[in-house]
């Protein structure tokens, strides 16, 4: 599916209030647009507001004002079964520590969006993921028998085997060394160049950040281009 | 400082996981207590009301067999000079009419008993006025023979007021009173809640036909020495000299086979709620690794976290044990009324009514909860002390792994154990062996759980994939993934439905067995009864004149006239009963253990002038035929030669049988309880029972009541007996499914991260509520599964252990089908359902701050 344009209209976030911690104001105002097929950089410094901006575009967070739109669809006022929907049609998620599910094997990790879905030929479309990330030798080992490069390209497979129109990344190699990084970088803009969905990637890093079209820097709750 | 950090605050902040064990604790306690206060209120009744009896005499001579002339006071006269008061007692059961009310009747000495009880009258009746007055000339009117005192509070309840006729139905003697005396709630008045009547001694030799008889001389003997030894010499034969209390002594004693199951039973309510305490200590050392690894780093001992965590125990056990007595306090009074049943239908009279909590009881409680739930905590708290602290603090260690061999070494072990000790026989009547047994074979199918889960769950993986597909496939690999917190669970469930499927096999095969007994036993066709609906046969009885009448009866072919009563062997209570067993061997049939001919041990019974005796008397006392019993009879102590053992399921003290003529001639007592009546062939059954009721319901006060109506009672009075096991039981699943919700709920906590992914991987809200209710549907598959095989284990041991070493009674094993099933579809549903709460809990997680992006 090809990518879709992601746009945020005067989005500001407060995270309430906790037994812990006061209330925090992580972003004010924030108006964006992401361009069908962008591959978008985050860049900023830690509690900048990078992920809360990825969650707000990938629909596991309701922004407190603003609008976001994924195309023509306003995430902001859906429904959670509507918003749930979203997640395993349209959205593809990598994470910094790769968050695979410890009880199922490689291959039932990567079919896991389709198996959800109730999707048909599961098997055929795992073993081409797999295989698309050089892991189908893999398939019947369970994550605690991977190494971190392998677990992350585990976790691409799982994020790009339906083919989201939208793929969001959080610190994909912040957790690897730099041969690993560098050969997941590669696998992420192989995707970017083989069906041009819209990616948008929280990164430290310059030479991750050097992969996208262009970066977005966030700092203090606001956004640059 | 310690403590706050890991008990004290997370206690605070899972406030369901706290709530849940605490009430899992209060629960048992609340079990244990409950039982204790009923059965300390239902033995307070019947000892006060002995007490209130007996007054201030320190003494008693009681003879053996019931009454004791009353010239044997004669024979104490020399003692009054040296300050010996000796007053003459009739102590005897009736029955009150019309409303047919069990009465005590105390006839004393109006005059001189004033020594002995104290009487407050609130009113008097004057013959001249018919009006109640109390100057001292009315007290005269209570001595002639038909007047009457009762408690002025129980005389209301009957609508009876001073001047009111009412009739006492005595020893089988109906006699119209005149009430002439009301008395204030003090002293014998307050005996068996008020239900009692005082006449003058005079007045009930006369109308119960008891003249120059007695049933006691109660005493008060100074504390000097050698007088009680003097009294011990002018004894007459066949009395002895007893302490009041003694009688208290022998009832406990009598009862004690009957608590120690109750208590037995409540012990599961705990066992289980330990269960849930240690695995709360142990989910909350493995929530809070991380917490306990970075205290460690900082220079925290192992003894001060072992300490934290078994602070954590005690208080749980603490405020578990105040919140279980309390509550334990209400059930009490549900439970009373359950219990005071059954000791009323099978031992004493005892009318309970209060419960009031001792300190006793609550030391108990207290106790119990937290020395329990402290033993629990022990060892997960130690195993926290002992990990190395990156260990803890290394994130994606889930736990460590459990290794289930030598988990089921152990079991082997306690299984041959279990065995070893059903055959330990049993000590003071108390089946120690078999509730030892029982305990092994629960800690064998505890070990046993990890494996038993762990297979269940690779067992259900194909068919939970293929009926919810990945949903499925993730909630039964998940179990095997935190198998230490979830086979805790799984014990505490199996364990209470394998207790609740033993107890439905032990009470199915014995209501089985007493229903083909009762219809082997009751062959008759009709049962004439002096009143209606009693259990305690003393309260009423038939004269003998009824039986010459019946014998002419023309449509009668065959009476057999029973009577009983307790008598005291040895330490000990027990019935003696009598029937005619010419009728029994022609007509009934008598279910024999030894020899198999019950007309070959009749037989032999009245040619040597012997006994049967009942089963349970012959595992209790160790008799068998050939052996003699001693009996106190009137006039002095009597042998008998037993002649066969029968079973008889209506009597765990121990029953002796015997020949009418041998009975009358053994106790000079002619009465009868019931009149066992076949019918000539052809004789219609309604029209018999009409014509009976016409003839004789007037004149002896008698019922009519059929075969079937009989084997009716006795299965209702089985019934109510056991209802309180059911309720017992019912509470230990309770306590088990708050386990299964509590576990899972912890899991939750744990899994939050995971379950945040899922969802954002695409899992619906209801997908995650199936998971999660296809989880505990696992864990109730195994403890469903392990509940029934621990149940029929379980059940041998009840029956053929501890039944028979606590009661004596062979039960053959039948199994209840139906109830069974239902109670495995009660707890299967319930590990259902308890997956509900936590499924709620699940799809409530934030999923944002639970992937903690930021």
């Amino acid at each position: 599916m090809p990518g879709v344009r992601v746009s945020l209209q005067h989005v500001s976030h407060d995270y309430a209030p906790t037994e812990d911690a006061a209330a925090v104001h992580v972003l004010d105002d924030v108006s964006l647009e992401i361009a069908s097929g962008d591959f978008a950089i985050l860049m900023g410094a830690s509690g900048s507001g990078k992920s809360t901006l990825l969650n707000l575009i990938g629909a596991v967070d309701t922004p407190t004002s603003g609008k976001v739109y994924l195309g023509d669809l306003e995430t902001s006022s859906l429904k959670e079964s509507d918003l749930t929907r979203l997640r395993r049609d349209s959205i593809g998620f990598i994470f910094q520590f790769f968050n695979l599910i410890p009880t199922l094997d490689v291959a039932e990790n990567v079919g896991f969006p389709l198996s959800l879905a109730r999707a048909k030929d599961i098997g055929g479309r795992t073993e081409a993921a797999l295989s698309e990330v050089g892991l189908s030798h893999r398939a019947r080992h369970f994550p605690n028998e991977l190494s971190g490069g392998e677990m992350q390209r585990v976790a691409i497979a799982r994020a790009v085997i339906h083919r989201p129109s939208i793929i969001l990344a959080d610190e994909p190699t912040g957790n690897l060394d730099s041969g690993n990084g560098a050969s997941i970088l590669e696998l992420i803009r192989g995707i970017h160049q083989s069906y041009r969905p819209t990616i948008v990637m929280a990164t430290h890093s310059d030479r991750a950040a050097a992969i996208g079209d262009y970066v977005i820097r966030v700092a203090d709750g606001r956004v640059q281009r | 400082m310690i403590t706050r950090a890991l008990v004290f605050r997370p206690l605070f902040r899972e406030k369901l996981r706290t709530a849940l064990t605490v009430l899992g604790i209060a629960v048992g306690v609340a079990v244990i207590v409950a039982i204790q206060l009923a059965n300390q209120s239902a033995l307070r009744a019947f000892s006060e009301s002995v007490d209130a009896v007996s007054g201030r005499a320190n003494f008693q001579i009681v003879a053996e067999s019931g009454a004791l002339s009353e010239e044997a006071m004669l024979r104490l006269q020399p003692l009054w000079s040296r300050g010996a008061r000796f007053a003459p007692v009739i102590d005897v059961e009736g029955v009150i009419e019309p409303s047919q009310l069990p009465i005590r009747v105390l006839g004393v000495d109006l005059l001189s008993d004033l020594h002995f009880r104290d009487y407050r009258y609130a009113s008097v009746l004057t013959s001249s006025e018919g009006t109640a007055a109390t100057s001292i000339q009315t007290y005269l009117e209570l001595f002639r023979p038909d007047s009457v005192i009762l408690p002025a509070a129980f005389a209301r309840e009957q609508n009876v007021r001073i001047g009111s006729a009412v009739t006492l139905n005595v020893r089988g003697e109906r006699r119209p009173f005149v009430v002439r005396g009301l008395l204030e709630a003090k002293g014998p008045a307050t005996a068996f809640n008020g239900a009692i009547a005082i006449v003058d001694i005079a007045t009930a030799q006369q109308n119960f036909a008891m003249s120059g008889q007695i049933t006691r001389i109660d005493l008060i003997v100074p504390d000097a020495k050698g007088i009680e030894a003097e009294i011990q010499r002018s004894l007459p034969p066949g009395t002895r000299l007893e302490r009041p209390s003694r009688r208290n002594e022998r009832v406990e004693k009598m009862l004690r086979a009957f608590r120690v199951n109750l208590f037995a039973l409540a012990g599961v309510a705990l066992l289980v709620g330990m269960f849930l305490v240690y695995n709360t200590v142990l989910i909350s050392i493995l929530r809070r690794r991380k917490d306990v690894g970075v205290l460690k780093t900082l220079g925290v001992s192992p003894r001060q976290i072992l300490m934290a965590f078994l602070s954590e125990g005690i208080l749980f056990g603490l405020i578990g044990s105040i919140g279980g007595i309390a509550l334990g306090t209400v059930l009490a009074g549900a439970i009373l009324r359950l219990v005071g049943r059954t000791i009323n239908a099978l031992y004493v009279t005892s009318s309970p009514e209060a419960v009031t909590l001792t300190p006793g009881v609550i030391a108990a409680g207290v106790a119990v909860g937290t020395v329990l739930s402290l033993l629990s905590s022990i060892q997960p708290a130690f195993e926290a002390s002992r990990v190395r602290p990156n260990a803890m603090i290394r994130p994606g260690l889930q736990q460590r792994i459990l290794k289930t061999g030598p988990l089921l070494l152990m079991a082997a072990v306690a299984f041959v154990l279990g065995a070893a000790a059903a055959q330990v026989p049993a000590v003071g009547g108390i089946a120690i062996g078999g509730y030892l047994s029982v305990l092994f074979v629960v800690t064998g199918f505890s070990l046993l759980a990890p494996s038993i889960l762990r297979r269940t769950s690779a067992l259900l993986t194909p068919v939970m994939g293929g009926l919810f597909g990945i949903v499925g496939r993730l909630a039964a690999a998940s179990i095997p993934a935190s198998l230490r917190r979830t086979s805790i669970a799984t014990a505490a469930l199996a364990l209470a439905t394998g207790m609740m499927v033993a107890v439905a096999l032990m009470v199915g095969s014995f209501r089985e067995t007493v229903r083909i007994w009762v219809d082997q036993t009751v062959q008759s066709d009709l049962w004439l009864r002096p009143a209606r609906g009693f259990s305690n046969p003393d309260a009423a009885l038939f004269p003998p004149a009824i039986g010459e009448e019946l014998k002419r009866v023309e449509f009668i072919r065959a009476i057999d006239r029973v009577r009983g009563r307790d008598v005291i062997y040895g330490d000990a209570i027990i019935w003696v009963g009598s029937g005619e067993f010419n009728v029994t061997s022609e007509l009934g049939d008598l279910p024999m253990v030894t020899p198999r001919d019950s007309k070959a041990a009749l037989a032999e019974a009245v040619r040597r002038k012997g006994v049967v005796v009942s089963e349970s008397f012959s595992v209790k006392y160790g008799k068998r035929p050939g052996d003699i019993v001693e009996l106190p009879v009137a006039g002095g102590l009597r042998t008998f030669p037993i002649t066969g053992i029968y079973r008889d399921y209506s009597n765990d003290r121990g029953v002796v049988v015997m020949d009418r003529p041998l009975y009358i001639e053994s106790f000079h007592d002619e009465t009868s309880n019931t009149i066992v009546i076949f019918l000539k062939p052809g004789v219609n059954l309604e029209t018999a029972r009409r014509e009976l009721e016409r003839r004789f319901g007037a004149k002896y006060h008698a019922f009519a009541v059929s075969n079937a109506e009989i084997r009716r009672e006795v299965m209702n009075i089985f019934d109510q007996t056991f209802l309180i096991t059911y309720a017992l039981l019912g509470v230990a699943i309770v306590v088990a499914v708050l386990g299964i919700i509590n576990t899972l709920a912890a899991l939750i906590l744990e899994r939050t991260r995971e379950l945040a992914l899922l969802r954002v991987s695409g899992m619906s809200r209801a997908q995650l509520r199936v998971m999660m209710v296809l989880e505990s549907s696992v864990i109730g598959v195994a403890s469903t599964g392990a509940g029934i095989v621990m149940g029929y284990v379980l059940s041998w041991i009840l029956i053929n252990v501890i039944n028979k070493q606590s009661f004596g009674w062979t039960i053959e094993f039948h199994v209840p089908a139906s109830l069974i099933a239902a109670s495995l579809a009660i707890t299967f549903l319930s590990s259902v359902a308890a997956g509900l709460i936590p499924a709620n809990l699940a799809t409530r997680i934030h999923i944002a701050s639970a992937l903690k992006l930021e």
